[in-house]
């Protein structure tokens, strides 16, 4: 499995992908067709209607889920014939989630949850560096239950990070948030990429996030409908819903 | 520390109520283990040490008289390694601290330490001088139980003549490990004891020179492993002298009781553990399973982070461990400090040089191993349901529980009738039937250790009752040295105090039939006796036949003979002719293997007229009566011994009822343990279950009580129907341990009075509410508007 650095060519290209559900006789094609390639350092956004199939593609690409049909290449490999183990590998060093809920575990502290993702990573990042970045060096010995939904989502993005993955995956990342928290989480996704250069894919039905993009995705009934480059970008702050 | 150790160690501490109550269950098992695994060793090790160092015998032939020479004659026998000759008598005995006449067996003894087999050890004083005639080694437990020291003096009624004796030590031999007197089911060191005495002083007054009437000896290894052949061939030379088959070593009483406790131990130290770890482990999966479900987000979460399945199957598997080592831990340490206290207990009854629990690396070892095996055994299928979970799958949230009707709704009526606490208690006891089921498996396992416990206590009481206050009704009973016509009965009866006194003979025998042999004697009684009342199963007195035998029923099963059919009698002393009898009716007896007859025809199987050889006395009980009655009772010349009914009353409930009440003690608290242990769980996991359903009740106005009350309906129907699956199991498990019970002259009762049942049923539901307690005390400080938010 080779997760090395190899420029010019996609990160991350899906083709033909299919995702089928059985649901007892009955069989639900969630996923048709998707083809789609995501280039390093990019911004994406994929909007879509809830129930559209946001999720099912971001499990997919993250090496949650195996597609029905079609391939997921990342780099120069290949996603649908790896193994469990090759999948976890691929999670743990190329992948950082960040979810709708945070999905902080509830018994670690936000220091702690960071720890979570460093201690299995390669190369991670410096944990109080990263919990600083994300503004929360103060509160980095609370646990989640004291944290603020931002900050707890904050914590998540800190988690992704610090494990120093090339591709951030956002689940509807201020789908649980206020307006204003909301945008100061999206600041910070597009800090990292301006700071860093990481590829940042984000999920949502809200549309309205869709101009921070280098690229939006739209998405329906589980099909791409058109994919939109956006030239210039509006910063977080200008963005209103 | 990892960040998953971090985990564990703070959801350990969430759930440590819970988890405390597992380990508690799980501690009783390996405590059961360690405890009796290590008294098996402490017991089988300081019997084996004491035989060795005394030489135990390997078999005893008592014979009429018997020069010295056949003693050589039974060493030559091939199989035999090595025989003594010695002389025993039973005697009465009068100790300076004791008002009561006393009985002994009385055992010549070689001077110089001469003695192959049997060899005493002395803890006390010393040995026999060497031309000290009068003087007397005892054995230890009746000298300290009647506290006499070396130095005092005591008579003995030896051959109608009356000989001072000085105590110059007290001694052990491990043929009297456990030291019954005749027809005695547990040691009485108050009341009996063996004296040994200078074998040349005992040829003197027995007039016994050169000869022995016991001989005792060694087999060689085959023959040990096998000795019925070599027996007989030891009858056979010894049948002139009056003697009879020998006892192996295993038939020996000592040796008997010894060994059956020993390989009762053995047995429950595998039976015992078997029931609490399974039980903890049903528990334990049913507490591991719903971890599992509820941090199935947490889950998925880390598998997205790119923890590996194994990584997570471990953490959970990790919980159980935990709660495995702990137990293991203090279920060691507890079977440690139990194995002492019962060590102690153990002295009471067994008579050892030394007798101390050791340590065994081996036995905590394996404690440890089958507590963890348990453990994670019980925690596997949590741990694989983490492991199984697709990491997609984890992330969504888990589709609402299908709400469907339970059966019990389509009987409309009677469904009509619950009330809506109900309902909602019935609809989750049946939705979550895997949890129900441990629920009431715990309960039942609880409720049978429970009745096991009670109607122990129960048949000891009974089997006590009916030998000592419904068959042998006599105050004291008197046995005599030889046989004695009529004027025995009028001299006792006329001993101050005395009621009423009657006649017995009894007659030493074998019991014959269908080539099956047994040792026993027959008891002749008056023909309308009113101090030894026969009775059938039922208590009802049966008459004695003018002709023929009455045999108890262990006996008979013994024998397989029926009534109507002959036995074969070969009595074992006076002129030892053999005869036929028919059994007329069968006896019931828990105590001994009793054959009852009128006494005139007894006499006359015998060759006599009437011949009585023991009396039974009523007395009119006042206490200084009593005092006289003993007086006058230590001159009777013919006096063989004497024994009390309310001194064997009470030693048996000492030693039965006393001992029996630690065990039931134990049983209690284990039963307890489980009960509230298993109950706890099922109510806590399904209080976090439900957390949300709940949390809404809140809200629409339920308290605290009401909702903590819906708990307690669902834990009350899972303790009931339990509890009464426990009261037929308990009392199967009773009946398998009387079938399993393995000696000949005991047998253990089959009763069952209401009481039982009543007690059981009651400290069920007590435990159960004292597990609820937890709950409510859970339910008043639970943060309702947290619950409202989980969202899974
Ligand atoms: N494991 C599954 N089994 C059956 N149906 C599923 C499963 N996962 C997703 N779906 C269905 O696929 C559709 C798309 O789901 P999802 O990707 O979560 O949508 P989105 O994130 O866009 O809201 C939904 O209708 C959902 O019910
Ligand atoms: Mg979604």
């Amino acid at each position: 499995m080779n997760l090395q650095v190899q420029h010019d060519s996609p990160l991350l290209s899906l083709s033909g992908v299919g995702r089928t559900y059985a649901m007892g006789e009955l069989r639900v094609e969630v996923l048709k067709n998707i083809s789609l390639d995501v280039q390093q350092g990019e911004i994406l956004v994929m909007v879509g209607p809830s129930g559209s199939g946001k999720s099912t593609i971001l499990n997919l690409i993250g090496g949650m889920d195996r597609p029905s049909t079609g391939s997921i290449r990342y780099r120069r490999t290949e996603l649908t014939t790896a193994s469990d183990a090759e999948l976890t590998r691929y999670r743990r060093e190329a992948i950082g989630f960040v979810f709708q809920f945070y999905n902080l575990v509830p018994t670690l502290t936000a220091r702690e949850n960071v720890m979570a993702s460093t201690e299995i990573a390669r190369q991670p990042l410096d944990v109080d560096e990263t919990l600083g970045r994300v503004g929360l060096t103060e509160r980095a010995d609370h646990f989640p239950a004291q944290l603020s939904g931002g900050e707890q989502q904050r914590v998540s993005i800190a988690r992704a990070l610090a494990k120093n993955p090339e591709l951030l995956l956002c689940d509807e990342p201020t789908g649980a948030l206020d307006f204003e928290t909301g945008k100061q989480v999206l600041r910070l996704l597009v800090d990292l990429r301006e700071q860093i250069g990481k590829t940042i894919l984000i999920i949502t039905h809200n549309t309205a996030i869709a101009p921070l993009a280098d690229r939006v995705v739209h998405l329906r009934s589980g099909e791409i409908t058109e994919i939109v480059a956006n030239k210039s970008p509006l910063p977080p702050e200008e963005i209103v819903w | 520390m990892s960040v998953l150790a971090r985990k564990l160690r703070r959801d350990v501490w969430h759930a440590k109520v819970t988890m405390l109550a597992i380990a508690a269950i799980m501690t009783c098992g390996v405590l059961c283990f360690v405890m009796m695994r290590s008294l098996y060793f402490d017991l089988s090790t300081a019997q084996d040490d004491y035989y060795r160092e005394c030489r135990m015998a390997d078999f005893w032939a008592d014979l009429k008289k018997a020069p010295l020479q056949v003693v050589e004659r039974i060493a030559s026998i091939p199989g035999v390694a090595s025989a003594s000759g010695r002389i025993s008598f039973l005697a009465t005995v009068d100790l300076p601290t004791s008002v009561k006449p006393l009985r002994a067996q009385v055992l010549s003894l070689e001077a110089h330490d001469g003695t192959r087999h049997n060899r005493i050890l002395l803890r006390r004083g010393r040995s026999f001088s060497a031309d000290g005639r009068a003087e007397a080694i005892l054995n230890d437990a009746f000298a300290t139980a009647n506290q006499i020291e070396p130095g005092d003096s005591f008579s003995l009624l030896l051959n109608n003549r009356r000989q001072e004796f000085r105590v110059v030590g007290t001694a052990l031999s491990s043929e009297f490990v456990y030291l019954l007197g005749p027809g005695s089911l547990v040691p009485d060191p108050q009341h009996f004891g063996v004296v040994y005495l200078q074998r040349g002083y005992v040829e003197e007054i027995f007039d016994m020179q050169g000869a022995a009437n016991s001989i005792v000896g060694r087999l060689t290894p085959q023959a040990a492993a096998d000795p019925d052949p070599v027996l007989k061939q030891i009858e056979r030379v010894l049948g002139p002298f009056g003697g009879q088959r020998p006892i192996a070593r295993k038939n020996q009483m000592s040796h008997l009781f010894l060994d059956s406790e020993i390989e009762g131990l053995g047995t429950f130290a595998t039976i015992a553990p078997a029931i609490f770890l399974t039980v903890a482990a049903l528990v334990l999966n049913i507490l591991l399973s719903r971890l599992a479900e509820s941090q199935r987000t947490t889950i998925g979460t880390l598998k997205a982070l790119g923890y590996s399945r194994l990584a997570l199957f471990r953490h959970y598997l990790a919980f159980g461990l935990v709660i495995g080592l702990l137990s293991g831990v203090a279920g060691c340490l507890l079977g440690y400090l139990s194995a002492r206290g019962m060590c102690e207990i153990y002295q009471q009854f067994f008579e050892f040089p030394s007798l101390h629990t050791h340590f065994y690396p081996r036995i905590y070892l394996t404690g440890l191993l089958i507590s963890s095996v348990c453990a994670v055994t019980g925690s596997a299928n949590g741990a694989w349901r983490a492991l199984r979970l697709a990491p997609a799958e984890a992330m969504r949230a888990k589709a609402p529980p299908v709400g469907g009707r339970i059966f019990l709704e389509r009987l409309t009526r009677l469904w009509r009738t619950f009330s809506f606490g109900w309902k909602m208690a019935l609809r989750n006891l049946i939705r979550n039937r895997a949890r129900t089921s441990v629920g009431i498996f715990t309960a039942a396992v609880g409720a049978s250790l429970l009745v096991i416990g009670f109607v122990s206590i129960e048949a000891t009481q009974f089997l006590i009752d009916f030998q000592y206050r419904q068959i042998n009704r006599a105050d004291f009973d008197l046995t005599l040295q030889r046989e004695a016509g009529w004027e025995v009965v009028q001299e006792i009866g006329q001993l101050p105090g005395v009621e009423h006194a009657e006649p017995q003979l009894h007659v030493s025998c074998t019991l014959h039939h269908r080539g099956r042999e047994r040792r026993g004697g027959i008891t002749g009684l008056p023909s309308r006796p009113s101090m030894t009342i026969p009775r059938d199963a039922t208590g009802n007195r049966l008459s004695i036949p003018p002709a023929g035998l009455l045999v108890t029923s262990k006996l008979a099963e013994l024998l397989d003979v029926e009534e109507g059919e002959l036995v074969e009698i070969r009595p074992t002393t006076g002129r030892r002719l053999p005869f036929s009898a028919p059994v007329v009716a069968i006896a019931d007896s828990y105590l001994g293997n009793n054959v009852y007859a009128d006494i005139r025809y007894l006499s006359r199987q015998i060759g006599e007229e009437l011949a009585i050889n023991a009396v039974q006395v009523k007395s009119d009980g006042s206490s200084a009566s009593q005092q006289a009655f003993y007086r006058r009772v230590k001159q009777l010349p013919a006096l063989e011994g004497i024994s009390s009914r309310q001194d064997t009353i009470k030693s048996l409930q000492q030693a039965l009822l006393d001992s029996q009440q630690t065990s039931i003690a134990m049983l209690i608290g284990f039963a307890g343990i489980i009960f509230f242990g298993g109950m706890l769980n099922v109510s806590l996991v399904s209080l976090t279950e439900r957390l949300r359903e709940l949390a809404t009740l809140r809200v629409l106005g339920y308290g605290k009580w009401r909702i903590g009350g819906l708990l307690l309906r669902e834990s009350m129907v899972i303790n009931t129907l339990g509890a009464c699956a426990g009261l037929p199991l308990g009392w199967l498990l009773y009946l398998a341990m009387v079938e399993s019970y393995e000696m000949d002259f005991v047998r253990l009762p089959i009763v069952a009075p209401p009481w039982v049942w009543w007690s059981t049923l009651l400290l069920a539901a007590t435990f159960t509410i004292a597990a609820q307690g937890v709950v409510q005390w859970r339910i008043h400080r639970l943060d309702w508007l947290a619950g409202l938010q989980v969202k899974e």
